[in-house]
């Protein structure tokens, strides 16, 4: 059974969380602050850590911090909406992904099912398939209904990246950090230029994505559901 | 001081007389002051004194006791004017009918001689003549102070020029010479007394009197030693030409007195003329500014360009609060001076008599209702009388504005404390009862779900019931919060490159159940690029826009919504078939709380304040109206930077 930490001040979140995800099958480990959170982490290495941004006791950012200097397993923070700094901030320093209070549940249940699916060691499939749409990964190759679509290099090393990390949010700078190197971190411009390209062949309606998700303010999401 | 009230006064009361007194830069003038106040006074009139420039330049002692003139007749609360005319009795004259005044008193010359009596003679004469039915009264000057032998000098104009101008006419007239005595065979020397003459005149235009009297004389000079035979003497043979050189010295004396007089006072016509276009220009710049802080920049900086001087304006408050930046500019002894200058409203400092040996001269600022605060001018000379005038013009200009100024902000201060109070009232109504709305929809349901166990049926639309109110609660405590980070005034943009299409994709998703039952119609040019906007704060005005149509419209209609540039703007436009606004509340639309009447499901009233706000932080603006069909119309109009790069033409 995979056992969930929780770490958050907030005793009606806790209990809400706790209600939603054992009925779920998760098994519940609650912490109220920074330094218990930490010290629960270490002593039940949970498969998966809940963590609201703003705790009491210190910055959900340096909790963030020092659980990821020896922490593996996926870590998801919550936050009030309109703080996308803060965001930006924990997926870069090592979030797998983030939500936003109010949440719906649904929601919540999703992200923490990817975020498991992907801490697992992956079986290195070449082949990814969502619904009509299909990548090769070995031979650069995507296929709508069967039918190849004609992808520059740079098209497709942004397509393959985001789909190997499908259901997740990636962050403008670690994409163009992992497409473009390290000199174009501020060239967001770009992206957004080629990721409506994208969209354009991948798409049904490219004015209305269901696969390239937009997390404005944050990055992108591969949604292969 | 009512003397100095205007026509209105006189017509309101039109048989108290209204004298004005001729000043000279006599010491008589000050004894026919008294004695005309006395007058006055008597006889129950106002009194005004008047000076006249005219074309005789005076000297350095008879300025001086001008300058005591008025300052005496500013003692006895007499206002004093100088006005400027090359007639002195024309120039009284005039000033007199349009003060409206009833008597012209002028002193009795008090010496004879033949100067004099062409002088003043004439000068009476001529008043009488101009004055029309204006009385004349002349007044004998009694001297109490025992200076009754002081004589009215002939005053030759004076020689101000500078050594170098000598030095050029000089070289001008022997140039002009070497020319004549070219052409002297040829032209025969009567001609060249006309060159000569003309070149005499035409210097008068650009030097001043000594440099053209010895042009003149020189020219003079010139033409009968070298030109009127017998050549390279100064005898003259023939009578007809000794009567031609008399008459050639004559006319070129004339010639350049009477033009350098003109152009005396072409000068101070223009002087006078820089100066109304200074304080026109400084009206000009002082209407375009508001705000304290602006108002004395433009201050400042037009002290600095008209009078070349550097300056500070402490205003009262500074005064009270004794600001540790603007005492930092001034010595102990200086803020004393201000302080004295601020609640004696006198001028004090530098070339006053009182504190005479600071830096700076301080002149107080007081407005009709209210002392301003002090302006500190440091000054490399005294003024001229006429420029201490066009000072005082001009810092009644400044006062004006800086009176405007405070008088605003204690009118926008007490608005704002009204508005606010208003404000908390209707927030509090409005908020207290939005909140209660779900809160008892959720406490309710939530109840009923805990008390009894229900049919699934009914379970899921109690739960229902519950979602549906958190999502209200949401939106509300949303627009609340959005409102309170306009209201601080510190909402700070983040502009970052966005696609329309993300905005409208992320608002309709979240709409999802509001629009479900409209039809919506999006509108969004293929080649609509890429912009700089923030994308939060304009996700927010495309939801309020469309929840507000969706709240106002009949389920079933279409709502549209357009997207477009118009050169550096986005233009966008929201069209729902509801029954719009009334005409007369087309203003108040965006006003906090304002609720049209056909809205179905509350609302607080902040949703279309807070697009405004947005909108406006981005530099933007929104108009509301009715569209053809009698439904709502939004335009929002947004200066945007637009992105360079074509998504077509990108290569890798």
């Amino acid at each position: 059974m995979e056992s969930i930490l929780i770490i958050d001040d907030e005793i009606q979140i806790r209990r809400l969380l706790g209600i939603t995800l054992s009925a779920n099958g998760y098994k519940i480990i609650e912490a109220e602050t920074g330094k218990d959170g930490c010290n629960l982490a270490a002593s039940f290495s949970p498969s998966l850590i809940i963590l609201d941004l703003g705790l009491p006791d210190m910055d959900g950012i340096e909790v963030l911090k020092k659980l990821r200097e020896w922490f593996q397993h996926p870590i998801i923070v919550l936050s009030v909406r309109k703080s996308e700094e803060d965001i930006v901030k924990a997926l870069d320093l090592g979030a797998n992904d983030y939500i936003s209070k109010p949440f719906r549940t649904g929601e919540l249940m999703a992200r923490i099912r990817v975020a498991i699916r992907q801490s697992q060691p992956a079986d290195n499939k070449s082949l990814l398939q969502f619904g009509n749409f299909s990548i090769d990964l070995s031979k650069h190759l995507a296929f709508k209904n069967n039918e190849i679509i004609k992808l520059t290099s740079t098209e497709f090393s942004l397509l393959a990246l985001m789909a190997v990390n499908e259901g997740r949010v990636l962050t403008h700078t670690y994409i163009l950090k992992e497409i473009w190197g390290y000199s174009y971190l501020e060239q967001t411009q770009y992206l957004r230029v080629f990721v409506a390209q994208l969209r354009k062949k991948i798409e049904d309606n490219p004015t209305k994505p269901r696969l390239l998700i937009t997390e404005s303010g944050i990055g992108y999401r591969f949604n292969g559901e | 001081m009512y003397e100095n009230n205007s026509e209105t006064r006189n017509v309101l009361n039109q048989e108290k007389p209204r004298f004005l007194v001729a000043m000279g830069h006599t010491r008589q003038s000050a004894g026919l002051l008294v004695r005309a106040k006395q007058l006055a006074t008597g006889m129950n009139a106002s009194l005004q004194a008047v000076y006249v420039e005219n074309t005789y330049k005076i000297t350095k002692s008879q300025r001086r006791i001008l300058e005591e003139n008025i300052s005496a007749a500013k003692k006895a609360g007499v206002d004093f004017r100088i006005i400027s005319n090359y007639n002195t009795a024309k120039g009284v004259a005039s000033f007199a009918f349009h003060e409206k005044i009833s008597h012209i008193i002028i002193g009795k010359p008090k010496t004879y001689n033949l100067f004099t009596y062409l002088r003043r003679g004439d000068f009476i004469n001529q008043l009488i003549k101009n004055s029309g039915d204006i009385h004349v009264v002349i007044l004998g000057a009694k001297n109490k102070t025992g200076k009754g032998n002081y004589k009215e000098k002939i005053v030759l104009p004076s020689f101000t020029s500078k050594w170098n101008e000598y030095v050029i006419t000089t070289l001008i007239v022997v140039l002009s010479t070497l020319l004549c005595y070219l052409i002297s065979d040829a032209a025969g020397y009567r001609v060249i007394s006309f060159a000569l003459l003309f070149t005499v005149s035409v210097m008068a235009f650009f030097y001043g009197t000594g440099p053209v009297l010895l042009a003149s004389t020189l020219s003079a000079l010139i033409w009968n030693y070298f030109f009127i035979p017998p050549h390279f003497t100064f005898h003259i043979d023939n009578t007809e030409d000794v009567l031609m050189f008399i008459m050639f010295f004559i006319i070129a004396l004339l010639n350049g007195v009477l033009t350098s007089r003109v152009r005396r006072q072409e000068k101070r016509i223009r002087k006078r003329e820089e100066r109304t276009h200074a304080l026109y220009s400084l009206t000009g710049e002082l209407s375009e500014v508001n705000g304290m802080t602006d108002v004395k920049d433009v201050v400042i900086k037009g002290i600095n360009k008209y009078f070349e001087s550097f300056s500070v304006v402490i205003l009262q408050d500074e005064l009270n609060s004794a600001d540790r930046n603007v005492v930092r500019e001034f010595s102990v002894e200086e803020w004393k001076a201000i302080k004295y200058c601020n609640e004696k409203s006198v001028k004090c400092g530098r070339f006053t008599e009182i504190c005479s040996s600071q830096k700076y001269t301080f002149y107080p600022l007081v407005g009709t209702q209210m002392k301003i605060g002090v302006l500190a001018l440091e000054q490399t000379r005294k003024m001229t009388y006429g420029e201490e005038q066009f000072l005082e013009a001009y810092l009644g200009q400044i006062t004006g504005k800086f009176e405007r100024e405070i008088l605003r902000n204690v009118a926008r201060k007490a608005f704002l404390l009204d508005e606010s109070d208003k404000l908390y009232k209707t927030l509090f109504n409005s908020i207290s009862h939005e909140l209660r709305i779900p809160v008892t929809a959720i406490m309710g349901a939530s109840d009923t779900l805990l008390a009894e166990k229900y049919p699934e049926k009914v379970q899921h639309e109690l739960l229902t019931e519950i979602n549906i109110a958190s999502i209200r609660l949401n939106h509300l405590i949303e627009n609340l919060l959005n409102m309170s980070r306009l209201e601080s005034g510190r909402l700070s943009l983040r502009y970052d490159w966005c696609d329309v299409h993300d905005l409208i994709n992320r608002v309709t998703e979240t709409l999802h159940q509001e629009l479900q039952p409209f039809s919506v119609n999006i509108l969004i040019p293929d080649d609509l690029p890429m912009m700089k906007f923030d994308f939060g704060l304009m996700e927010q005005v495309i939801h309020n826009l469309l929840l507000n149509a969706t709240q106002y419209a009949p389920p079933g209609s279409v709502i549209s919504i357009e997207f477009g540039t118009d050169d550096n703007n986005l233009m966008i436009t929201v069209n729902d078939n509801g029954s719009g606004f009334p005409e007369n509340e087309l203003n108040q639309v965006f006003d906090k709380f304002y609720r049209g009447k056909s809205n179905r499901t509350g609302g607080t009233g902040l949703g279309l304040s807070i697009v405004k706000g947005f909108v406006e932080a981005h530099r933007g603006l929104i108009i509301a109206s009715n569209n053809e069909n009698g439904g709502a119309q939004f335009k929002i109009k947004i200066p945007i930077e637009i992105s360079d790069i074509d998504r077509l033409t990108i290569n890798e």
